[in-house]
Parts: structure tokens; sequence; C-alpha cells
């Protein structure tokens, strides 16, 4: 009973999660709006999240707050292109059933599901990933 | 009594020390985006297997270069944007995780410019950027729904298929929350003027949409069209957007009709 008064305080860390400037059009406006008056943020530069209205998130930057849009922030720090799509070789395809075969397995033995695969639709009639694969290539010469 | 004070500070710090750090390694950020692509490749599959995707090289590479110019603007830049046709007298445009971006025929049939075509890419892509994918579903799932890159000729179990199911029931036929649909509007308009293209674009081509008969999957799994030409007009207004920019009627015009010669559609 007497710790209770800390359960708020536990709850403070999950508030203004961290933010990425990865735009060179990201500006720290005063409100919620781009035509408000604003200074110009450096990509790269982490940001601590407050609030949200709209597209814009409420931050504080440098000791001020302000408000960033949206679509010149992520979550993620700035990072080059993750081509995984045309990097799918027949390693990963192994491993992948690997793993497939493994979570079946798990669960068969918690009783969630039958013990063996059963066979649906063949993936070329369910999942076409010839035609993925073809847009793949197709967007990335 | 000092222990009183100190144990529930020990216990703050503790948690303090875990959650606070919120700062992600490169390893952690690639295995992340490289789920969500293993996902966004499932479900595009999915779909380009229920509408079969048109392989017209030529007009592929034509959208995915206006798909280009907005994909230039995403504060995702890990993402191979990527844009294809799929046949369907559907009116309607889908964005799948990690990128995958289609128009249906029926969809294209309605659109007279350039402008109107990024401003359907826009949106749909808009949900790809700020709808993160990979926080709606839990890292189990992702793992399950990754499996299922297995090649032809592979065994795909009930429980990978309902999982997938599920996660496509959910975009495409239930439809997203109707605050993520009038976001996406606001953002697609932000898109169409920092790109160069004509924002007005964004309420022609809604118009256009609500219009048409071959509509009910869009309008059943979207809000209404006053309350996301509402949207797009006070974004307009609040952000003091100007309406001017490229249409790029005739580009498209030459574009599509070169396209319909080529198929039978």
């Amino acid at each position: 009973m007497r710790f209770f008064w800390v359960l708020p305080l536990l709850t403070l860390p999950l508030w203004g999660s961290t933010f990425y400037i990865v735009s060179p059009y990201a500006k720290l406006h005063k409100e919620p709006n781009a035509a408000s008056q604003a200074e110009s943020l450096p990509e790269g530069t982490q940001i601590r999240k407050l609030g949200e209205e709209g597209l814009f998130i409420k931050v504080r930057y440098n000791k001020s707050e302000g408000w960033v849009n949206k679509l010149f922030v992520s979550a993620n720090p700035p990072q080059g292109k993750v081509n995984f799509g045309s990097q799918i070789d027949k390693s990963t395809a192994v491993q992948a059933r690997a793993r497939a075969s493994a979570y079946s397995q798990t669960a068969a033995a918690r009783g969630f599901m039958e013990s063996k695969p059963v066979r649906t639709k063949s993936p070329k009639e369910e999942y076409d990933f010839e035609s993925i694969q073809w847009l793949e290539n197709i967007t990335s010469k | 009594m000092v222990l009183q004070f100190l144990i529930p500070l020990a216990i703050f710090l503790g948690v303090y020390s875990c959650t606070s750090s919120t700062e992600k390694s490169s390893t952690e950020v690639s295995r992340q985006v490289k789920k969500e692509i293993q996902l966004g490749r499932v479900v595009a599959a999915k779909l380009t297997s229920k509408y079969p995707l048109v392989k017209d090289e030529e007009f592929t590479k034509y959208i995915n270069s206006v798909g280009g110019q907005i994909a230039e603007l995403s504060p995702r830049k890990e993402f191979f944007y990527r844009f294809g046709v799929i046949q369907s007298e559907d009116v309607n445009a889908y964005a799948c995780p990690g990128g995958y971006i289609f128009v249906t025929t029926g969809l294209l049939k309605n659109i007279e410019n350039e402008a109107e075509l990024a401003a359907v890419f826009s949106h749909e892509m808009s949900h790809v950027i700020l709808h993160y994918f990979s926080v709606m579903y839990e890292e189990s799932w992702l793992d399950t729904l990754g499996s299922l890159l297995a090649p032809r000729g592979s065994y795909v179990s009930t429980a990978l298929k309902k999982a997938a199911d599920d996660i496509f029931f959910q975009l495409f036929e239930k439809g997203r929350d109707k605050k993520y649909e009038l976001e996406a509007d606001r953002a697609s308009v932000l898109f169409l003027s920092n790109s160069g293209y004509n924002p007005s674009a964004a309420s022609s081509i809604l118009k256009k949409i609500y219009q048409n008969e071959k509509n009910q999957t869009l309008v059943q799994t979207h809000p209404s069209l006053s309350e996301r030409m509402n949207e797009i007009q006070k974004t307009i207004q609040n952000e003091k957007i100007p309406l001017i920019g490229k249409l790029n009627r005739e580009t498209f015009q030459i574009q599509y009709t070169a396209f319909l010669k080529r198929n039978k559609i």
C-alpha cells in the first residue's frame, strides 16, 4: 500500500518518445500549422514528442517547445534504403521455412493447432510473389 | 523509513533507464524495416493474386516516375516506394506496408491528369509513412507473416494463412480508422504542393471517385466525400497553400492512351 504513490511515476518515461528530423524542409513552428512563425531544424536532430495535433507533433528542442510536421520526422534515425525484396534468395527461403516449422511445432505442442501443416492453395494461387518480383525488378532499374 | 523512500526511487530509476533509452541501433532499425517490407510483400502478393498486376513495363515506369516525385519527400527514406497497376473495375487504390502501392485500372479510368495520379499516390503513401504498420502488429505476427516468403511448392500452415487473411481483411476490406484516412487526405495536399503538383487535384479526383458507381469498396472503407473535402479545404486554408502547380494533363493522356492500346483493359 505504501508504495502506491510511485505508480504514476512509472508512466513518466513512456511519455516523450524520440523522433528524428529526416527532411531539409523541417521547421520548428510556434503553432501547429505551417503558416506560423518558424525556425529551421537540421536533419538528424533528435526531438522528444510531447503531444500531437493533426499533422503536427509538439516537441521539445533546445529547451524550447514547438511544433513539427509529422511528414518531416521519423521514429527511425536517417538511414539508407533497405532493398529487401530483390535480395531474397534460396537461403532466405530456407530460413523462412525453418521459422514456420518451428512456429508450427511450438503451437502444436501447446495445443493451439494441428501438429502437421495443412496444404492450402499453392502459393502461386494465393500469393503471387512472381508479380511482386516483376514490379521490384522494373522499379529497381 | 529510508527504505520506504529508496525502494520506490530505485524502481523508478530502473524503469526509467530501460524505457527512456528509445534510441535505436542501426541493426535494430534495419531488422524492423526488413520485417515491415516482408509483411508488405506478403500482403502485396496476396493482393496481386486477387487482382492481377498489369505487367506493362513502360506505363509502370511512368507511374513510378510520378510516384517517385512524391516519395522524394517521404521521411521514411528506407523504403523503395513501388507503384503498380492492378486489374480491377473497382475504383480503388491500395497501400501495403513497406511501400508497395497499387492503383486499379478502374480508378485510372477516372484520372484526367498527372496531378490527380500524384494525389492518389500521395494519399496512399501517407498511410505507409504515418500509420506505422510494424507498430500495429505484434513482433510475433511479423515473424509468422514473414515466413510466408517461402517460395512456390512450399507448405502454408492454417495458422499462417489465417494471419495473412486477417491483416488483408483489416487493411483492405474493413478499412482503417476514419482518423487515419482524414490524416492521409491532409498529408496528400502537402505532398502535392511540396512536389510542385497543383493541390487542387486532391479534391478533383475525390469528387470523380465518389461519383463513380463502382466505388462501393472504397466508400465502405473511407469517410464520406463531404468529410474528406472539408478536411482538404481546411488544410489548404490553415496552411495557406497556394492552388498553383503542374497538372501535366497531356503527358498523362499520352501515356495512358498508349497503355490502353497495349493492354486489353
